[in-house]
């Protein structure tokens, strides 16, 4: 059976969920046995959807509008 | 899958980009028809199609150099000359990568000119040497992690522990988490970005997100958590 270490160079496939079916069946015959790797796949998804869908990183229009606006008056300045 | 509204526009490896602003090997790309005439108008000298052509993709932009740079004023310095940049660069764009990808590669690339002027690259490294630098990262927190309830991402003691996270990565791990989990890049497109290789952009990737998992850990212990016990378990082992 796969060690930790061994699961933990593998599991982010597994958790991307592109691992081949080969590989996969080697992760979950760990995580089977090991609660240590099972609760690091759960709170390593719960990180992900918290760094995706916590919407900390969704800039208000305001804060990018003037840089785009501000490189085309460089770019009019240019080509005028 | 092909849809009417996009194209699939492969390019042979002579039609590359400059290193500085152009992508690496060639890879099968779709772009939407619109996205593809507005490169077509300003390329032919059609100045204002820009506008429309890059506009879609600032926020994108301005995140790509934050993750580097890591203060607002910065951000908006590079993500406006990397724009520029695009602009002046835009007839050799061969569209053998995306137009967001090749956009978004230009700001890092402007990002990292920014840290190497400003030096401060130097004491990151310094700071990723103690950190393990490229070393195995083992997990910290063992923790069984409650289900996080839908409000709970609205507070704002969870938002404010996720910018001190994301900022407590090294910079290499961060702009890999910003980009592929953040802007939702794919790993090719990750690896295009960074220079890097698949499997080099999917190891930073996995350690990133176990260090975003330890560095938020504690919230649910206590800040975040109401009525579980906090349920540790055997010390890690590896």
């Amino acid at each position: 059976m796969l060690s930790c270490a061994d699961f933990l160079a593998e599991f982010g496939d597994y958790i991307d969920d592109t691992a081949s079916s080969d590989l996969r069946a080697h992760l979950e015959e760990h995580l089977r046995e090991c609660k240590t790797c099972r609760v690091i796949v759960d709170s390593t998804r719960k990180t992900i959807d918290i760094v995706t869908e916590s919407g900390c990183f969704t800039l208000p229009a305001e804060a990018v509008d003037p840089i785009v606006t501000a490189v085309m008056s460089r770019i009019r300045q240019r080509t005028t | 899958m092909m849809t009417a509204s996009t194209e699939t526009i492969l390019l042979s490896g002579k039609d590359r980009l400059r290193p500085e602003t152009g992508m690496g090997s060639p890879v099968g790309v779709q772009m939407t028809s619109a996205e593809v005439t507005l490169i077509r108008r300003v390329q032919n000298g059609d100045s204002d199609a820009f506008f429309d052509l890059v506009r879609p993709y600032e926020r994108a932009v301005f995140l790509a150099a934050l993750s580097l740079v890591r203060n607002d004023a910065d951000a908006e310095d590079v993500a406006q000359e990397a724009i520029l940049k695009a602009f002046k660069n835009l007839t050799r764009f061969r569209q053998e990568a995306k137009f967001s990808t090749w956009l978004i590669q230009i700001a890092i690339n402007e990002a990292k000119m920014k840290l190497r002027k400003d030096r401060r690259h130097l004491y990151e490294s310094i700071e990723e040497g103690r950190l393990g630098g490229d070393g195995d990262y083992t997990p910290q927190d063992f923790a069984d992690w409650r289900e996080i309830p839908s409000e709970a991402l609205e507070q704002k003691e969870l938002r404010k522990a996720l910018t001190k996270a994301l900022d407590s990565l090294p910079e290499k791990y961060r702009t890999v988490l910003i980009l592929r989990d953040v802007q939702h890049l794919s790993i090719t497109e990750t690896a295009q970005v960074l220079g890097l290789s698949e499997a080099n952009v999917k190891t930073r990737l996995s350690r990133a997100r176990l260090q975003m998992r330890d560095a938020l850990a504690p919230g649910f212990d206590g800040a975040w958590s109401r009525g579980r016990t906090y349920e540790r378990v055997r010390p890690f082992d590896v």
